[in-house]
């Protein structure tokens, strides 16, 4: 569909080209036609006059030989009726009007002779002349002919005056008035050539303007498509546009998240969310510069492009936007709220492959400033590289995979009653060629839905089997949440496990979720599937991010594990201690088994015992121990 | 496209006609008021004169020959005898043959004519202002 609509705009963008060139050419073409026939013209005009001008002369000599050329003005009724006969006979269809005019004693210009034959039209002998142009005057003073254009006479096209000289002296001058006879009849035969190139042009504007209109239709139809309805910026797709037409060198890149965003939604229902989203692009667009670019890339996630400059600091526009969203108090219609964002920024986007990568690396970034407590900002260096983006990082996967550098660290879970350790999380490890342990948040993403990734679990989980065979304790093992809608996963699960139920009971499957579950259905189907296989299904890190009680009432859950946001300090924090407190009584009457991870402290250690909890996890107690290479 | 066209010709050549009747009818406002001083004259006509009747608000229309400052005559034929001494002017050559008529204005090969003849205005006292001297015939 939008590769449909791409090609439909460069049709578009061609056919505009294609119709201004096409229009200009017919204009040009058109215009070529006026001019030529406008040349046609005046030479068929000159050899006209030419033409005439001949006869005039003739009849003026023949006028001087047959009459006293000084006595014009005394003509009688014979010598005029003669002089008009001869006169009219160099007379013919191209001229409406042939008469002779004299000027008087009192410089008043007079018929002396006219062909006429109308009644009407027909001058008297000597009767007054109005001359209405000065060629009549001119010729008797330059004793040249003069032309004159009859632009305001409907029926005559130009009037030519012809002086008759004798002994250097103007006696008369000969007046014809051409008519449009010929002007016409040229022009019956031009019209329809004339109409012709009319139309072409007049037909090749109007596709002209109606491509054009077509292409700012498309323009408009596409901003609306490109715009994000709530915020008014530009969407996801948007970006493959602007990655089109502008170089990612010309820019820094930033993925922006709203901390706890959903936890406005919740508490205060998504219409205040919606307020907060548009009040935090508001402010991000104050501090943000024209050439700069913000894109709505997901629900509460958003893309900065800022365009780069020698004299900018990226961490200190980052850091600017930040602390600008966390002093901001958005006033919605029923709450005041404050909020913080988390910023992962990936400085030089273009050393990327691909736009989908260097978001990934601001993606890495923005997980890691989350994971450090939000409210922060990242910036990807590209001294650890090595760590977190490389162009070879699946080739390198790969080689780990083959080289068998893909290892388990396991970290105890104590029992608080006896205080032995009962189980063990199994932790994904991966060495690189120089001997660095790489955590799998720095691999794990850009091979997800990929077939190394199912060979990856595949590793873990033989190595788990190996473990429980040789030891009596059991395992956890974590598994994203998409994990277990996967079904080459659940396929891998059953093919290793349908033979070892007594291994799949001893093992506990963590859940861990990066996205709220919308579909708890088919969750909690699935689930059922990997507990029928033997296999307890714990919650991770529950009470922070997506992680809630609404998991507990819907999922068939055996273990949930409290997040280290709740136990860190928790001797110091009265109200985590209620948190927790709560939270177990609710296990206890659930019969799900409470596990609290991230224990760091004695402090920590002891107020935990106090509040009888079952299991703990954490530094205090055992730090990961990397399995030992064969 | 061509029928938009020629409605557009139509109704330019209809105004342009329009042109023609008005600017005919000014003309004879300026003789009338050159002729009769008068700012609105009331004006008989022999017969009817398109451009006057057309365009007419500067003239105040007669039905007798009595009420009228200036008689436009169109044909030789005798005009009432009560009449006589008012001042007449033609709208063809031809009525300067009529001793009554002071001048004409026609057209003549395509173009617009005003003529008077100088003996007929001095007989009615009459004195053109500058604009109007060149169309006057001297030898008449």
């Amino acid at each position: 569909m939008k590769n449909n609509t791409r090609m439909l705009y460069k049709n578009f963008k061609w056919l505009a080209v294609i119709m201004f060139l096409m229009s200009l050419l017919s204009l040009y073409v058109y215009k070529n036609y006026l001019s030529t026939k406008e040349e046609l013209f005046n030479t068929i005009k000159t050899d006209l006059i030419n033409e005439k001008l001949s006869l005039f002369e003739n009849f003026s000599k023949h006028l001087k030989q047959v009459h006293n050329i000084d006595n014009l003005m005394h003509l009688s009724h014979d010598e005029r009726y003669d002089l008009e006969t001869d006169l009219a006979l160099i007379n013919d269809k191209d001229i409406e009007y042939l008469y002779i005019l004299y000027k008087d004693e009192q410089d008043q210009f007079r018929y002396l002779l006219d062909t006429t034959q109308d009644e009407v039209e027909r001058a008297y002998p000597k009767q007054l002349f109005n001359a209405q142009t000065d060629i009549w005057q001119k010729s008797y003073e330059t004793q040249h002919y003069q032309l004159r254009l009859q632009n305001n006479l409907q029926t005559l096209w130009i009037t030519v005056a012809y002086p008759i000289v004798h002994n250097n002296k103007v006696m008369a001058v000969l007046g014809a008035d051409f008519t449009y006879d010929v002007y016409y009849q040229l022009i019956q035969h031009l019209n329809p050539l004339e109409d012709l190139f009319f139309y072409i042009t007049v037909f090749m504007s109007m596709l002209f303007i109606l491509s054009y209109f077509l292409l700012y239709l498309y323009y408009k139809i596409n901003k609306k498509t490109y715009l994000d309805p709530l915020t008014k910026i530009y969407n996801r797709q948007y970006l493959h546009e602007f990655i089109k037409q502008k170089s990612l060198q010309n820019y820094h890149l930033m993925l922006m998240d709203i901390d706890h965003f959903k936890r406005v939604n919740d508490n205060y229902g998504h219409d205040v969310g919606d307020d907060v989203l548009i009040a935090v692009i508001n402010e991000l667009k104050i501090h943000l510069r024209e050439d700069d670019l913000i894109v709505r890339f997901g629900g509460e996630e958003f893309l900065i492009f800022i365009s780069t400059d020698s004299s900018l600091n990226i961490e200190d526009v980052a850091q600017r936007l930040r602390s600008a969203v966390e002093e901001l108090s958005i006033k919605t219609t029923t709450h005041i709220v404050n909020i913080t964002i988390s910023l992962g920024v990936n400085p030089h986007p273009y050393k990327a492959r691909d736009i989908d990568e260097a978001i990934k690396i601001c993606d890495e970034q923005l997980y890691i400033a989350k994971n450090k407590g939000r409210n922060r900002v990242v910036i990807f260096q590209d001294t650890n590289a090595k760590y977190s983006t490389t162009h070879n990082r699946i080739t390198d996967i790969q080689e780990a995979l083959n080289k068998e550098r893909i290892l388990c660290a396991l970290q105890p879970i104590i029992e608080t009653s006896t205080m032995k350790i009962m189980k063990y999380e199994v932790l994904m490890r991966m060495e690189d060629r120089e001997g660095n342990i790489i955590y799998p948040d720095a691999f794990l993403p850009f091979i997800k839905n990929t077939s190394l990734y199912i060979s990856l679990t595949k590793i873990i989980l033989d190595k788990s089997i190996r473990i429980l065979q040789k030891n009596k304790y059991a395992l956890s093992i974590n598994l994203d949440l998409q994990d277990i809608l996967n079904k080459d996963i659940i396929a891998l699960f059953k093919e290793l496990f349908e033979e070892h139920k007594d291994l799949a009971q001893r093992i506990t499957i963590e859940i861990l979720e990066h996205e709220e579950i919308n579909d708890f259905e088919h969750i909690q189907k699935n689930l059922h599937l990997f507990q029928s296989l033997g296999f307890k299904i714990a919650l991770d890190d529950f009470g922070s991010g997506y992680a809630n009680f609404s998991y507990l009432v819907y999922l068939n859950l055996d273990i949930i594990k409290i997040d280290g946001s709740l136990i860190r300090n928790i001797d110091k924090n009265s109200a985590a201690q209620k948190v927790v407190k709560s939270i177990l009584f609710y296990c206890k009457s659930m019969n799900i088994v409470a596990v609290a991870e991230q224990v760091e402290t004695k402090e920590e250690f002891e107020t935990l015992l106090d509040l009888q909890i079952q299991y703990l996890q954490g530094y205090y107690l055992g730090r990961p121990k990397l399995e030992k290479k064969a | 496209m061509k029928k938009i066209l020629s409605i557009f010709l139509l109704s330019t050549l209809l105004f342009g006609a329009d042109n023609d009747l008005r600017l005919e009818s000014r003309i004879y406002y300026a003789i009338a008021k050159e002729l009769t001083h008068k700012i609105k004259p009331q004006v008989y006509m022999q017969s009817n004169i398109s451009s006057i009747k057309k365009f007419s608000s500067n003239f105040i229309i007669v039905d007798k020959c009595t009420k009228a400052d200036i008689i436009f005559v169109t044909y030789l034929k005798e005009i009432q005898k009560e009449c006589e001494g008012k001042i007449f002017f033609g709208s063809r050559h031809k009525t300067l043959q009529k001793e009554q008529t002071i001048g004409a204005f026609f057209w003549q090969k395509g173009r617009p004519n005003i003529l008077f003849y100088k003996s007929r205005l001095e007989q009615y006292g009459i004195e053109l202002n500058q604009h109007f001297k060149k169309y006057i015939d001297n030898e008449k």
